[in-house]
């Protein structure tokens, strides 16, 4: 693969929106702490985004090998 | 708002405008280079006009999912599992073309004779697959019951 082409795939690369970021507005309280009742309340939601979450440090990890392997070849 | 900007909430803000990459796709783009190409293509060719709302899906099963939904619209629908996004790679689509098949299986067959009336007369215009041309057309044995 050509320099050109990593650059040009890395500028269109899509947004990715993790649910867990925005997460973070609805579980903090007045004070900037988490709020375990709303923790509690959003629990499903967490749950998935935490799923979300950890494929992309998943997907992370990947996408490091990938550019390792592509700047080895 | 939070009086304060807890870490968290810092990061989180940080993060969201820095609008972050999809790496899913990106290591798709990278890795599967030649299939994507395909994929790409496909979308130009049949969706011209939805070849950003696809392509900016977040990851590859989005955009195929994506890409199966706005396609169905127009032309044919695909298996259900391209709708659902529950495929591993673009191969999946290049391949082949994953049409719903209605074709006649064997179980339908032994359903033919709790068929109505119209339906298994229309039986009669195709070949018997299982048993050859012997009976005739499709459900012969089966057509006592009409008059």
């Amino acid at each position: 693969m050509e320099t050109r082409d990593l650059i040009r795939i890395l500028e269109g690369v899509p947004e990715a929106r993790l649910r867990i970021l925005e997460l973070c507005h609805k579980v903090i309280n007045k004070n900037g702490d988490v709020d375990p009742e709303k923790v509690a309340f959003y629990s499903e939601e967490l749950l998935e985004a935490t799923k979300e979450a950890e494929q992309y440090s998943k997907d992370t990890h990947e996408a490091v090998r990938c550019l390792r392997e592509l700047a080895r070849s | 708002m939070p009086k304060r900007a807890s870490p968290l909430l810092a990061l989180a803000n940080k993060l969201l405008a820095r609008r972050i990459p999809s790496l899913s796709s990106l290591v798709a783009q990278i890795s599967d280079a030649e299939n994507y190409a395909q994929f790409v293509q496909m979308v130009k060719t049949y969706l011209p006009e939805r070849e950003q709302d696809i392509l900016h899906e977040p990851t590859p099963q989005s955009q195929m999912a994506s890409f199966a939904s706005y396609f169905e619209d127009r032309y044919f629908p695909f298996e259900e599992p391209f709708k659902w996004g529950d495929v591993g790679s673009y191969e999946d689509l290049t391949y082949r073309i994953p049409v719903v098949v209605l074709g006649f299986s064997y179980d339908d067959y032994h359903e033919v004779p709790e068929w109505r009336d119209g339906a298994l007369l229309m039986t009669y215009l195709v070949e018997n697959p299982w048993e050859g041309d012997k009976e005739g057309g499709l459900p012969n044995k089966n057509l006592k019951g009409v008059g």
